[in-house]
């Protein structure tokens, strides 16, 4: 379980995440929704401990979210993803393997089970400077999963993606949880969070300002309208 | 130790690859040409302008493939983002510096050893010496160079690179010039301003300290205490600024 407290954090004294409290249930999609600048990526970074937050505590299995064990079992995939260049596939990910649990038993079959997942085994042994935007994707989700984590963070992973890459991307994400993994996913594209999630949290401005089950939000309307009339309900 | 170990090894790859190492290869190339048409055409003093003029081109060389790979070093990983691939995992900022840094040191250990066995090579073609004196040059050299990429991964740590090389290259300039300002300020008698330089002698890197190449040419060299100095003189530098880098990144916005 995942459980966030008084989320705070400032920038230049404005408050971009305020006295955010969310819990997540082990198991389960919970797709975390806002507009551009509603503070999603601020505070998946603080979850994620590359940010440090201002106020309140983050609890990942009742430990902080800052603790080395913790990080050993989080993964986490970043907006639009930049790389090492001159690495090839392969030696990217074997980096990130090490980082994160330097284990043993991570041999070169299970880094081609991961790239055949994702769809760039035959792309493995290429520098990634010569990836296209779709495999630099597929890259950054294989790196969040390269250590078999409880816990998975996605930032927008189906940005700038084609419909064959985003079907491909949900169909790794519905897997990951029939595999029983957490995976907490912030996007601005309604219609996926709507397809994938069993919970969604909708921020705003740095506040929540729901949580709860698809069905409880929308009322019998679509996920996107509902979304848009409550927040202009809200700025108004 | 395997996070350090496989961040420097990244780093080393990442640094190696880079066309800038190429670029290396070609001075090396243009180098050795150079000290050839020089052993030929030097009227006797041979030996004296080789070494010279050899020692001296590796140590420019090198610093300038130093200001080039390290001032940009941690800001690229900042404007990439490729820190978050770091920091969401089990690694301290701590090891992240030391790793950088091991892995450009290694770099410039490749670069030297190229340039170096140029030069030894060109020396055997023009004078038949097998110049071991300059070993110990190139070596403090090298050290010195490590202490410069400290220097530069705690600059990068605060500041942009630009500003990082700015500040870079003239504390290189101030650490080369710094015993002969102390000398001059003693020799002018004048009491304040010799208690300042005597300040900022030893609170600024004394870079001139690793520089023997013109003792080596003389035939002098260091007496082994002096390299004992030298070398833990280096190693407490290169603590002192990754430690402070260290603590700059880790209270770094990302």
């Amino acid at each position: 379980m995942i459980q966030i407290k008084n989320l705070t954090k400032y920038y230049d004294d404005r408050a971009v995440v305020d006295n955010l409290s969310l819990e997540i249930k082990p198991g389960t999609i919970v797709g975390f929704l806002g507009a551009n600048g509603s503070g999603k990526t601020t505070t998946l970074k603080m979850i994620v401990g590359i940010s440090n937050p201002d106020g309140g505590t983050i609890l990942i299995e009742d430990k902080p979210a800052t603790d080395t064990e913790t990080k050993k079992i989080i993964g986490f995939m970043p907006e639009l993803p930049s790389f090492y260049e001159y690495l090839t596939g392969s030696e990217f990910l074997a980096f990130c393997e090490t980082l994160s649990r330097g284990d043993a038993s991570f041999t070169e079959k299970r880094a081609e089970e991961i790239f055949k997942k994702v769809g760039l085994f035959e792309a493995r042994d290429v520098p990634i400077r010569g990836y296209s935007k779709g495999m630099r994707q597929r890259l950054a989700f294989a790196q969040a999963i390269v250590h078999d984590p409880s816990y998975i963070f996605l930032d927008e992973p189906l940005d700038g993606l084609d419909p064959i890459g985003r079907k491909a991307f949900k169909q790794f994400i519905k897997e990951l949880k029939s595999e029983g993994k957490t995976i907490f996913l912030s996007s601005h594209i309604l219609f996926d969070a709507e397809e994938l999630c069993d919970e969604i949290a909708i921020i705003n401005k740095g506040k929540l300002i729901y949580t709860g089950d698809i069905p409880g939000f929308v009322k019998g309307k679509k996920l996107e309208e509902q979304f848009v009339e409550t927040i202009e309900k809200i700025e108004r | 130790m395997k996070n350090i170990k496989a961040i420097a090894l990244n780093t080393f790859r990442e640094s190696i690859r880079d066309k800038i190492f190429y670029a290396v290869g070609f001075f090396a190339v243009i180098f050795a040409v150079i000290l050839f048409f020089i052993s030929t055409a030097s009227l006797g003093e041979e030996t004296h302008v080789l070494r010279s003029l050899g020692l001296g081109g590796i140590y420019i060389f090198g610093i300038i493939l130093t200001i080039l790979l390290s001032s940009s070093l941690l800001s690229k990983e900042f404007e990439k983002k490729t820190v978050y691939f770091l920091f969401s995992r089990p690694v301290t900022s701590a090891e992240m510096v030391v790793g950088k840094f091991f892995g450009l040191f290694l770099t410039l250990l490749a670069a030297n050893i190229l340039f170096s066995a140029v030069y030894l090579t060109m020396i055997w073609i023009g004078v038949s010496l097998f110049d071991i004196g300059a070993i110990l040059a190139l070596f403090l050299g090298l050290l010195e160079m490590a202490v410069f990429v400290s220097l530069m991964i705690f600059f990068s740590s605060v500041t942009r690179p630009s500003i990082a090389v700015i500040a870079g290259v003239t504390l290189l300039y101030l650490g080369h010039s710094s015993t002969l300002l102390l000398q001059t300020a003693t020799k002018a008698g004048n009491g304040a301003l010799q208690t300042f330089i005597q300040y900022f002698f030893y609170v600024f890197p004394n870079l001139e300290k690793f520089n023997i190449r013109n003792s080596i040419v003389y035939n002098l060299s260091l007496t082994p205490s002096e390299l004992i100095f030298t070398v833990t003189y280096a190693i407490f530098l290169i603590i002192f600024f990754l430690a402070l880098a260290s603590v700059f990144l880790r209270k770094r916005e990302l």
